[in-house]
């Protein structure tokens, strides 16, 4: 057992005894009081505005490489490596003032120097088993671990601190309810507590000062942002202010977004999660955002959505759901976007094959592009503010091709992000959207849902414009020998039943006796002409109806048959009425059929002018 | 409304059960009232004994049988009979069931026109060329070899191309000096067998010459490794009259020899 490790089993009991009533984190604490969060709030200092952390004052990333384990240091204004040195850490990069601090091993906090990396220190965590986050307020550290079982003091987790300059133990909370990764802010520290509040902390003892408590939702995060200290769950972003004690979104200072159902919530790394303390895909899918200082919107009025290789701004005024608040689309091909952020001017992200961009969050133009030649795996910003160069004058945003790139992109993973895209696609207006969607839907690999949803856009579509290359679509037909296959029938089908276009009778009659449409598909042809209703279809139903009316095979499309005796009956004469019946009665039918028949004839009573006599019609 | 040559309606009333009991007059008559029983298999076996029965009447009561639509069972047995009549007026219907949504009936619908002597079946079998199934486009394959038409000889070529092995000998049969020289530059692209197959039997032809021209065939032959090109090198001299002098035939023993080293 470490000297640390006696120190604190010698302590917490002590702590424990001292803490009755007014304990950190004790559950009788009092919550949503105003004049506790005055007085908490009262003492704080102002924190410098959209700057950044480090003493230099310089934008700084810190890139975390892979095989080996490095750190890499970056200058985003001189865009210059810094250091570079090897460092086994485990968890993310904290940035101090002249220091930055992270995990290493199962229980080590470490501490380097931010000019130039070098080991400062080095200490064993004060009681837990991991660590859930570790903050700065540029003088000295403090961090939360959790322990994985509950002590016998029914103790779960410790907030503690440490001196920033020598790693020496400060002081330790314990906490018999869960913590979260805290915050330094203004003098005060902020810790997640209990999945459901917000607990304010003397940065000097520990001692718990106020206590916000969420009667609407799980409170997850706690952010340091230019516009004050922020915290939140999955539904969006309250700012800590005096409103804040009404424990509500509707009487707190909060704003969220509109975003789409496919978009993950995430506002901020859960501060329970304590995988979360290191480099995870969730740095790859969630929002960047930065809160305007009203605290009442997002800045530019824009949430990014980063989604691993893709970005997509969101204008977060629009709340009709029939416009689309998309602004821009971004794709970096083949590879991840591992870390990203928004500095408030611009949008900084790394690749995992090694490239920093720096995006314009007006229109997604890169603006910028560094090649750092390593494999990243992940990446600290201190870069609050920072601007890059200007976009070219004539750098505008092309939505329809952003969109179309990610649509097409090869990679199977993102199923979601390309239905979204498709959606949106479907949502511009111009005639080469259709022929974007046709593409789409005629493309031999595309993946069925996409195939599905984008069908599903080009027949809401209805566009008659399109009608040319509806038809030219389907001329294509399967032969093994020529290499060629039918395209997208079923859907070019529904688009052409849905505009009536006559001069699609003929070629969708072609599919009708193409034994190589497939039978779902012939059941949309079948509908399609039906829709049409040319009654030069009558014969080719009445050759379909009859070949295939005793064919298992359909049993597993009986809408084909059905459709095909419904149209007849709709369309045609007496003549067709004695066929229909003649295949109802026949014991050959497929039951389905005769049944459907059985019920269509029934409800349909011939016209008196129809009916004529057998004999004159076999004449005809 | 007609329907390949035969008002529906007319069908229609031949189908019915008491219609044709009332005109039961004979043998064919007591066939097609099996055909149009409750019965599968008495339909099948007045389709099977219709189809021995020559004469219009037996061949209208199968067209008018498959014209109506029937279980697949009963469709199949309905063309076989019907081909067995080998009759240019049934070329319309046995053209339409090749498109049969099942390939088994397709494959029927081909067998059954290929007995018919007439232009058409060619066109017929060459568009059948181009089916999903392996199993109908090797039958339409195989009977083109028989029909020996030259008009399959691109088709063929590009369904070997696409990997169907079906086509090398029928496209022996058909193939020209220009499918020669095409299959000699595919060496190491198709299988060896596929080659070895289609150029066995475009140089054992009689009508393949002259023959510096088959000898260069034999070259190529001799470039194939295994079985099936030393295969075709023998049946080749074995089809050389055995008193004919022939180069091609002397470099094919050269190549066997080399081959037995």
């Amino acid at each position: 057992m470490t000297r640390q490790a006696l120190k604190l089993r010698t302590l917490l009991p002590l702590f424990l005894v001292a803490g009755c009533g007014t304990t950190a984190f004790s559950p009788h604490f009092r919550d949503n009081n105003l004049e506790d969060l005055k007085n908490a709030l009262a003492g704080m200092s102002t924190e410098p505005t959209a700057a950044p952390m480090n003493a230099t004052g310089r934008s700084l990333a810190f890139v975390v490489t892979e095989a080996p384990t490095e750190i890499l240091a970056y200058d985003l204004q001189s865009n210059k490596v810094m250091w570079r040195v090897k460092a086994p850490l485990t968890t993310r990069v904290v940035v101090g003032r002249s220091s930055i601090f992270h995990g290493e091993g199962k229980d080590k906090i470490v501490a380097r120097s931010l000019e130039s990396g070098e080991l400062l220190w080095s200490t064993t965590l004060a009681g837990g088993d991991r660590l859930l986050g570790v903050t700065t307020d540029g003088e000295n550290v403090y961090y939360v671990s959790e322990r994985v079982k509950r002590s016998s003091g029914g103790e779960i987790a410790y907030l503690a601190s440490l001196k920033g300059s020598s790693g020496g133990e400060r002081w330790v909370q314990a906490s018999s309810g869960r913590l979260g990764a805290p915050v330094a802010y203004g003098g005060r520290l902020f810790v997640p507590l209990r999945s459901q509040s917000l607990a304010v902390v003397d940065t000097s003892n520990g001692t718990e000062l106020a206590r916000i408590r969420s009667k609407d939702e799980t409170l997850l995060w706690v952010r340091r942002s230019p516009a004050g200290l922020l915290y939140g769950g999955k539904n969006g972003v309250y700012k800590l202010d005096e409103r804040s004690v009404s424990g509500t979104q509707k009487g707190s200072t909060f704003t969220a977004a509109a975003l789409p159902k496919s978009v993950r919530p995430a506002y901020w790394w859960d501060g329970y999660n304590a995988s979360l303390a290191g480099y995870t895909a969730y740095d790859r899918n969630r929002l960047l955002w930065q809160l305007a200082p009203t605290g009442q919107q997002f800045v530019d009025q824009t949430i990014f959505v980063h989604n691993y290789r893709f970005f997509f701004a969101f204008d977060t005024t629009v709340t009709d759901p029939k416009k689309s608040p998309l602004r821009w689309a971004y794709s970096y091909p083949r590879h991840d976007v591992v870390a990203s952020t928004f500095t408030g001017k611009a949008l900084v992200l790394v690749t995992d094959n090694g490239n920093l961009i720096v995006l314009d969050p007006a229109t997604g133009v890169p603006v910028a592009k560094q090649e750092l030649k390593t494999k990243v795996r992940g990446a600290t910003f201190d870069a609050a503010g920072f601007v890059a160069a200007s976009p070219p004058a004539d750098a505008k945003p092309d939505l329809r091709q952003a969109l179309t790139q990610i649509i097409w992109d090869p990679d199977r993973r993102f199923g979601a992000v390309k239905l979204f895209c498709v959606d949106e696609l479907s949502r511009l207006a111009g005639g080469d959207i259709s022929r974007d969607l046709v593409k789409i839907v005629t493309y031999e690999d595309v993946d069925p849902v996409v195939y599905k949803r984008a069908g599903e856009a080009l027949v809401a579509r209805h566009d008659k414009q399109a009608i040319p290359l509806y038809l030219e679509t389907l001329k294509s037909h399967y032969n093994f020998v020529e290499g060629t296959r039918s395209k997208a029938v079923d859907i070019m089908a529904r688009a052409l039943g849905d505009l009536k276009a006559g001069e699609a009778v003929r070629p969708l009659l072609q599919h009708l006796a193409d034994h190589e449409t497939p039978l779902p598909a012939v059941v949309e042809v079948v509908k399609a002409l039906a829709d049409i209703g040319d009654k030069s279809i009558l014969e080719p139903f009445r050759d379909f109806l009859l070949t295939y009316r005793c064919d298992p095979i359909f049993t597993k499309a009986p809408a084909a048959l059905n459709q095909v005796a419904e149209a007849l009956l709709r369309l045609g004469g007496e003549d067709e009425r004695q066929l229909l019946s003649f295949v109802e009665n026949d014991p050959h039918t497929l039951l389905s059929l005769r049944n459907y028949l059985g019920e269509a004839l029934r409800q349909s009573k011939p016209s008196p002018k129809s009916k004529k006599p057998a004999k004159a019609a076999a004449k005809k | 409304m007609l329907r390949y040559g035969i008002p529906t309606l007319v069908l229609l009333v031949l189908a019915i059960p008491g219609a044709v009991s009332a005109q039961m007059t004979g043998n064919v008559d007591k066939l097609k009232a099996d055909l149009h029983g409750d019965n599968l298999d008495r339909a099948v076996a007045a389709a099977s004994a219709l189809g021995s029965l020559k004469g219009q009447e037996s061949m209208e009561a199968l067209m008018g049988a498959l014209q109506l639509g029937a279980p697949p069972k009963l469709t199949l047995a309905l063309l076989e009979a019907l081909g067995m009549h080998q009759s240019p007026k049934s070329i319309d219907l046995l053209e339409h069931f090749a498109t049969y949504r099942r390939p088994e009936v397709r494959v029927a619908a081909l067998r059954a026109l290929t007995g018919i002597k007439d232009r058409r079946i060619g066109t017929i079998l060459i568009v059948a060329l181009g089916d999903s199934s392996p199993m109908v486009r090797a039958k339409a394959a195989r009977e083109l070899g028989e029909l020996n038409d030259r008009r399959a000889e691109r088709p063929l070529f590009k369904m070997l191309r696409r990997g169907d092995r079906s086509a090398a000998r029928p496209l022996g049969v058909v193939g020209g000096v220009e499918t020669a020289k095409q299959l000699a530059e595919l060496i190491g692209e198709l299988p060896d067998a596929v080659l070895a197959t289609a150029l066995g039997t475009i140089v054992k032809r009689k009508d393949f010459g002259p023959d510096p021209l088959r000898r260069e065939v034999i070259k190529t032959l001799c470039k194939i490794p295994g079985a099936d090109a030393t295969a075709a090198l023998v049946e080749y001299i074995a089809s050389v009259p055995e008193k004919e002098v022939r180069l091609s035939k002397i470099t094919a023993d050269k190549c066997l020899e080399a081959r037995q080293k």
